[in-house]
């Protein structure tokens, strides 16, 4: 089920939550909408749902356009934040609701709902009120319920912004391939972008009402193509580049090169993973000598800030496994390969 | 001003278009639920207080505000007029102080019994509202036991029996308000305080004071609202001390003046409407002072304190037991106080209507909670749940009750329903008359109660109803009322509770065939018959604990604790 998204604005009084957004999403895949708190991201998925109406534009679903269903209609399946499973009926009930809104037949709703409960493993919980199950239980309920009535797409507004850091983790690995297994088109809205990076074969990132940059994972952390997705997605070291009349680039007072510089770029940055640390006196092209400022240490690896000697920022580098980090204040040197330079406009 | 260029594509033209031509069976829902509510409180409300303004301003020669200039003119009104703000600003600052010292010994000292000490001084919540009146009589009046036995000579009629009487029934109002202020508090400012050297006094009038001052705003303003517009305790104990209250009483019943009616009736309902609005402000500006990683203030035990708050809690409600308890001590006795003989003899209710009056009352209090808890809780339904262009117009018409003095509302009512032209005519003289008032009368706090639960459910559920595929009424009944139910059933003891003990706003409706039990307990004890007054009033009292008292049974077995019921 393929979904078109033309030119859709909301406003909400003087605010514009949505400014002119057009989106293609393809049957079956896995989309995210990933922004700060504010983007519209979540207001995108409310008018997809049919939860808001838009001011502007338009959404087409197959070419068909929904402007005139309502959400009751539409036949998509939602998981919000608040798990919002009705705490007045047991596990089974609530999944069974759909069905019973679709005037389903008793001995099949029954079924159906066992199928659902055995998906996402819970059928010994079937008579369960929501309150005598764990969070992460009641969003596996709340997604039973949403995929019962066979929706045609799944929309999952922040599932497991509300739920502790390791059973995230598992239903993160659950959602996906129960996902893929189903083959719905799913549209997830997150502020967690290593959940958006992990999870979705599309990302899209919002910034004030609009999109910023669509791509897949690999693509925004690779090639991220405005400053704002550079900063927001991974770790990213901002240069002080300054070019000079001939077009020489500059860090400080050390002469910096640079791989290739897009035309009209006014930000470079690189990764923090891929900076060399080396010895204080290492000579060559794109060194910078200066001394650790800061050093954090954080399991798998370890984080160093140096001080450049010549001027021009603090630069942070990763160090991977068990490498030995330099002690504060060490002077050291780190190089910054000029192919890993990206230039932004 | 230029013509803004189209925007959007041919298609993005269109679609307002058709949006508005497709009409779907859940607008179709909405709408008429919306009308459901919407029409009788244009009816039942509006219309009454637009009939009293228009009445107001009805003289021979067509509209014109000389039965105003009639009325200011007069030295009497104007000695009426000082006469019920002057009770009404005492009795008021009396109340709210004394209250505010009895909530904060229930909520901020370690005294035991507090459970038993908030009962006692909630009891006029139970009985009649000319209660204290009946009290302070038996014990201080002319035949009181305290006259009687001490050869006291205490006159208690008049200016002062007002004050007192009234001051006992506002009590348990400005005491609920109070009480709810200084429920919770957050213990770290404290803590702050006492690190940082403050005395009891200081951490008192820094830290304690400033949050409830809003509540003391709104206890003040509901004090003075219901004692200004009180009506029993003043017939009863006032003596030749007359307030406006009385006046309209006696020009509308007793001489048929509908116009000065309706004069004093304007004249009281213009202060509480402004006061209304005034409260409005100042609690809107209130922002949420307990934030959630508050933590709870548990007050510690402390010898002086606690033996002070001791003190002058069981003494006032030692207080208010006796006068409420006189009644019914009374109501067992022969003769108060000649003949202290016990009997059951004035429960046997032998003069004209024997227990009709009470039946009424039954019958009315349980219709009215019936039919109020439909129509409150689905204002609040219309009014939190549904977006359309009435709901804002109905939100306000729901709280609007609260600005409306009982007998102003009473008075609307009859000039409704006394006049042959209008189709409600019909409803004149009926036990349905005095149901819709109470109804009315008491909507802005039922619909108040059921749209702060409303708003606490939130709207995820009913976006995931949608999402589901369910249509409105399919919500509404199979997720919103089973969330919602316990707090419609405390909304059903509350109007059962004010229809069986409220007087003021009824008390134009009444017939002969149509008297309720506290209108019988008036003239009773106008008639002299003490103790068959009391004995009326006992039966209401206990009627309200035992409706109370099931009612809580049966949230307990349901496993509902957290429903308040007594408001």
């Amino acid at each position: 089920m393929a979904i078109s998204i033309s030119k859709v604005t909301k406003r909400f009084g003087s605010l514009t939550a949505l400014e002119g957004v057009s989106l293609d999403i393809d049957a079956g895949g896995f989309v995210c909408f990933l922004g700060p708190s504010g983007c519209g991201k979540t207001t995108l998925l409310r008018v997809i749902a049919g939860l808001e109406e838009a001011d502007e534009g338009h959404i087409q679903v197959n070419g068909r356009d929904l402007s005139l269903t309502t959400a009751k209609e539409r036949n998509f399946g939602i998981v919000f934040q608040s798990y919002s499973l009705f705490p007045t009926l047991t596990a089974a009930q609530n999944v069974a609701y759909g069905l019973e809104c679709r005037k389903w037949q008793k001995p099949e709703i029954a079924s159906r709902v066992a199928a659902m409960l055995k998906l996402v493993h819970l059928e010994q919980h079937a008579d369960k009120l929501p309150h005598q199950m764990s969070g992460g239980q009641q969003q596996r309920i709340a997604l039973a319920r949403a995929l019962a009535p066979r929706p045609s797409l799944l929309l999952l507004d922040e599932p497991l912004s509300a739920l502790d850091a390791k059973v995230r983790e598992d239903l993160r690995t659950e959602i996906k391939s129960l996902q893929k297994q189903l083959g719905i088109t799913t549209i997830m809205v997150t502020h967690d972008q290593e959940e958006a990076l992990a999870m979705a074969d599309v990302v899209v990132v919002m910034r004030d009402g609009g999109i910023e940059q669509i791509g897949t994972p690999a693509d925004l952390y690779e090639r991220p193509a405005t400053p704002f997705v550079a900063r927001f997605i991974g770790r990213m070291n901002f240069l002080d580049v300054r070019t000079d009349a001939e077009g020489r680039t500059w860090l400080g007072a050390a002469p910096l090169r640079i791989a290739a510089v897009s035309p009209g770029a006014s930000h470079f940055c690189l990764r923090p993973e891929h900076i060399e640390i080396g010895a204080p006196d290492l000579d060559g092209d794109n060194v910078v000598a200066g001394s650790v400022v800061g050093v954090s240490f954080l399991g798998n690896l370890t984080r160093v800030t140096m001080k450049p000697r010549d001027g021009g920022g603090e630069l942070v580098a990763e160090l991977h496994g068990r490498s030995a980090a330099p002690a504060l204040d060490a002077p050291i040197s780190m190089r910054l390969p000029p192919e890993a330079v990206h230039s932004l406009a | 001003m230029y013509a803004h260029p189209p925007i959007g594509s041919a298609t993005g033209q269109r679609q307002p278009h058709r949006r508005r031509q497709r009409i779907q069976g859940d607008t179709v829902t909405t709408w008429l639920l919306t009308a459901a509510v919407l029409l009788p409180l244009l009816i039942f409300l509006v219309m009454p207080l637009a009939l009293i303004l228009a009445r107001s301003t009805e003289t021979p020669t067509g509209f014109g505000f000389g039965n105003f200039a009639a009325a200011f003119l007069a030295a009497r009104f104007w000695h009426l007029v000082g006469n019920s703000v002057g009770m009404a600003a005492l009795t008021t600052a009396l109340t709210v102080v004394l209250a505010y010292a009895y909530a904060y010994g229930l909520q901020r000292s370690t005294v035991r019994g507090r459970g038993v000490l908030r009962f006692i001084a909630l009891m006029p919540l139970f009985a009649p509202s000319l209660v204290q009146g009946q009290g302070l009589i038996l014990l201080f009046g002319r035949n009181g036991v305290v006259n009687r036995y001490l050869g006291a000579g205490i006159d208690i009629y008049g200016f002062h029996g007002i004050v007192i009487a009234n001051l006992f029934y506002a009590f348990p109002y400005a005491l609920l308000i109070l009480s709810a202020a200084l429920a919770i508090a957050d213990a770290r400012p404290y803590e702050s305080a006492t690190v940082m050297g403050a005395s009891a006094w200081r951490r008192f009038r820094t830290v304690t004071l400033p949050p409830t001052r809003y509540g003391l705003a709104a206890a003040c303003f509901v004090c003075f609202t219901l004692v200004i517009t009180d009506f029993g305790n003043a017939m009863l104990i006032g003596g030749d001390f007359n307030v406006l209250a009385t006046e309209m009483y006696n020009q509308v019943i007793g001489q048929a003046q509908f116009a000065l009616g309706a004069v004093i009736g304007v004249v009281l309902l213009v202060p509480a409407m402004i006061a209304k609005i005034v409260e409005k402000r100042i609690v809107r500006r209130q922002t949420a002072l307990v934030l959630p990683q508050s933590i709870p203030y548990v007050p510690a035990p402390s010898r002086w304190r606690d033996l002070g708050f001791g003190l002058y809690l069981y003494l006032f409600a030692g207080a208010m037991l006796a006068i409420v308890g006189i009644v019914v001590v009374a109501s067992f006795v022969t003769l108060w106080p000649y003949n202290l003989q016990p009997t059951l003899k004035h429960y046997r209710f032998d003069f004209q209507e024997g227990l009709t009056p009470l039946r009424n009352s039954i019958l009315i209090a349980t219709l009215t909670a019936t039919v109020g808890v439909v129509m409150a809780g689905l204002a609040a339904v219309v009014a939190t749940k549904f977006r359309n262009p009435v709901t804002p117009a109905l939100s306000l018409l729901s709280i609007l009750p609260s600005a409306v003095p009982g007998m102003v509302l009473g008075l609307g009512y009859v000039l409704m329903l006394n006049n042959p032209a209008n189709p409600l005519h019909v409803l004149y003289g009926t036990l349905l008359s005095i149901v819709i008032l109470n109804v009315y009368y008491n909507h802005s706090q039922a619909f108040l109660i059921s749209s702060t639960t409303l708003t606490q459910i939130g709207s995820s559920f009913d976006e995931a109803s949608k999402m589901l595929g369910a249509g409105v009424l399919r919500t509404l009944l199979k997720v919103t009322l089973p969330i919602l139910w316990p707090t419609l059933l405390g909304v059903w003891v509350f109007y059962f509770m004010r229809a069986m003990v409220s007087l003021s706003a009824l008390i134009f409706l009444i017939t002969p065939s149509t008297k309720v039990a506290a209108v019988a307990v008036l003239q009773l004890s106008d008639r002299g018959a003490m103790n068959q007054a009391a004995a009326f009033s006992a039966c209401i009292m206990v009627t309200v604990a035992a409706c109370l008292l099931v009612v809580r049974l049966i949230l307990v077995m349901a496993g509902a604790k957290d429903v308040k019921l007594i408001r």
